[in-house]
């Protein structure tokens, strides 16, 4: 028994600030749910990009205070409070963020975790310098009781970073001494040549040894990090995944671009609209991204 | 539910000190009041200029494995916590994240987790409440979190900056430098560990103090409504000490020690002295703010190793931590202290 998704949302039509789209996300997703912001016992931001490059409070605690959520003691009942934070590791944010939300919902630490994703460029305009589409992504996880979702939800993991003489890939800063007095609206962005083949390689490596981990279990669907046009199918295609009829989710060419850390929720909305019925269905949720890291997670739905 | 334990700390405090005196003798705007008398920070120490937050994450790491008996490839997971992100001076990084870079350079295993979590000055005490969860979940053994906080630039703005005798800004000048880190693993007995720990943020609160670069000159400035907090945030600690305490069922004469969050310390003082009422009796308060001013995302470990290190505090006492940040974040633990700095 491991976290289920209850509900997730996507924004994709919302400007440019990552707090405004990962916050309508946030409400939209619960809305669906039937879930009161109040209910949330932790809200985790996994989006890398900050509005204004804020560095404290949490774009969390933020995004919390937009949803309405725990603003303050409820007198009549204390122990209903949110705790939120960002969890920041490139695009495999969301992954990790799970990873966190499953052992507080397991512990029974919490009855729901939302968990918010969702980049832009720290000037809140469409930056023609930004790497990747602004989009804002919700995932409502709860663990569920019942019987029949015994062998359903999120589990097991996997993780893998590179040890390459290379730290990473991308990289992305902001140099203030650079930037004058205009820090809140710039950041800085580059990209290795062979990025794309690198991280290929890591997300390929991680995936063959999770399936050879666990007896090549089934996967209907590869859900998660689309760097580049077809380039999660190549995933599909290079992987031991090739040996079964899994099916790629694809993204970039339905955004025209990397949703980044919000590319695991949003393939798994676009399931939904694609799948009439996903019950039943085994999905492998993936991400690769700087550090150079990638995640991976069977989910079962 | 087994308990986990802090098995290991290391604090890094880099050799330079800068005095309250000194910052405010180089002010144009001198504050309204004394700001040493005040909030009782008479130095700090301050980065030299080849630290970073990567750096100062280092040392800490290596002094907490010198008292570890764990070594880098044993450890499953590691969790950056710092608020400042800086790397060769004032470039602030998010791609790769600050743990992919200590993960490679510590030689830890390539299947081990890495992430950052940013929480403001609740980072650490965030990065203990979710390693707690991991660990007593399952999913990882033990884990080290760490935060290398390179501050001090938000005192350099604020000393160009502060032009109005009640600045925003002049909470930057009570920030000191320092790294800090702990090592975290299940308890191997009922004498130490993490016995509980709640973490809340009363979001209504989460404008009252922003870290963001400057808008007039190339840095990184901090802006805090001081008498906000004090008339909103802090009235609500004793509700928060009452609950807890209701909760668990402890008082204040059940522990050694509190260590809270370093701001100032009248502000300390005036805060506990209000919890009395939902607390009772409070224990010795721990301060090390005079010498190393507020460390954010690290003052309850530059502290506790502080006073470990002075013998105020010793094995097997019980310390009550208070969590207070932006966010607003606030926050109660109570743990009982095994060796943490000697040899295992």
């Amino acid at each position: 028994m491991g976290s289920m998704i209850k509900a997730t949302a996507l924004v994709t039509d919302n400007g440019f600030s990552a707090i405004d789209n990962a916050t309508r996300a946030g409400l939209d997703c619960l809305q669906q749910a039937g879930i009161q912001p109040q209910q949330v016992g932790l809200l985790i931001n996994a989006g890398v990009y900050r509005d204004d490059n804020i560095m404290e409070p949490s774009i969390a605690s933020l995004i919390q205070r937009h949803m309405n959520m725990g603003l303050d003691f409820a007198a009549d009942s204390p122990n209903q409070v949110t705790f939120s934070f960002d969890v920041v590791n490139g695009a495999c944010g969301f992954l990790n963020a799970v990873t966190i939300a499953d052992a507080f919902l397991r512990n029974g630490s919490v009855e729901y975790a939302l968990i918010v994703c969702g980049d832009a460029h720290p000037s809140k305009t469409d930056h023609p310098e930004f790497p990747y589409v602004a989009v804002g992504a919700a995932a409502l996880l709860h663990l569920s009781t019942a019987a029949a979702d015994a062998n359903k939800g999120f589990g097991p993991f996997a993780y893998r970073s590179n040890e390459s003489d290379c730290l990473s890939h991308i990289s992305t800063y902001g140099d203030l001494a650079q930037f004058g007095d205009q820090g809140r609206a710039q950041g800085q962005f580059q990209f290795s040549n062979q990025y794309v083949e690198e991280f290929r390689r890591l997300n390929v490596t991680l995936i063959n040894e999770f399936l050879a981990q666990h007896e090549q279990p089934r996967v209907d669907f590869l859900l998660g990090s689309d760097l580049e046009a077809g380039y999660c199918n190549s995933v599909c295609a290079s992987s031991d995944l090739k040996r079964q009829p899994t099916r790629a989710m694809e993204l970039f060419e339905h955004f025209n671009g990397d949703p980044h850390t919000a590319a695991p929720i949003a393939a798994f909305h676009q399931l939904q609209r694609e799948v009439a019925n996903p019950s039943g269905l085994s999905l492998l949720f993936h991400a690769v991204g700087s550090g150079d890291a990638s995640a991976c997670a069977l989910y079962r739905s | 539910m087994t308990m986990t334990r802090f098995e290991s700390i290391g604090v890094y405090l880099p050799e330079q000190e800068v005095t309250t005196r000194e910052l405010i003798d180089s002010m144009d705007t001198e504050p309204m009041f004394d700001l040493e008398k005040l909030t009782g920070v008479k130095s700090r120490r301050w980065r030299a200029p080849h630290e970073d937050c990567h750096s100062l994450a280092l040392e800490a790491i290596e002094r907490c494995l010198v008292n570890s008996r764990y070594e880098a490839d044993e450890i499953d997971v590691i969790i950056c916590t710092s608020i400042t992100r800086f790397k060769d001076g004032l470039k602030f990084v998010l791609e790769p994240c600050l743990s992919s870079y200590l993960k490679k350079r510590l030689g830890m295993r390539e299947d081990a987790l890495n992430f950052d979590i940013t929480n403001a000055c609740a980072g650490m005490f965030t990065g203990v409440h979710v390693l707690d969860q991991m660990i007593k979940s399952g999913v990882v053994r033990n884990g080290l979190i760490v935060s290398g906080e390179c501050i001090t630039p938000i005192s350099e703005t604020a000393l160009k900056e502060i032009n109005n005798p009640v600045d925003e800004q002049f909470a930057s000048l009570t920030v000191g430098d320092s790294g800090a880190a702990v090592l975290m693993d299940q308890s191997p007995s009922d004498d130490e560990g993490v016995e509980f720990l709640e973490l809340l943020t009363l979001s209504q609160f989460s404008d009252f103090c922003y870290g963001m670069p400057s808008d007039k000159n190339p840095g990184v400035a901090m802006y805090t409504k001081a008498m906000e907090i004090h008339a909103t945030v802090i009235q609500r600690l004793p509700q928060t000490l009452g609950h807890f305490a209701e909760k668990y069922q402890v008082s204040g004469a059940d522990f050694a020690h509190v260590i809270p969050h370093q701001t100032s310390e009248r502000a300390i003082r005036s805060a506990l002295a209000l919890c009395s009422e939902s607390l009772g009796d409070i224990p010795n308060i721990c301060v090390s703010l005079d010498r190393y001013g507020n460390t954010s995302s690290t003052s309850h470990f530059v502290v506790l190793n502080d006073h470990i290190q002075q013998g105020h505090i010793q094995p097997g006492q019980r310390i009550l931590m208070l969590v207070l940040a932006s966010g607003i974040v606030l926050g109660v633990a109570s743990v009982r202290i095994g060796n943490l700095t000697g040899a295992h």
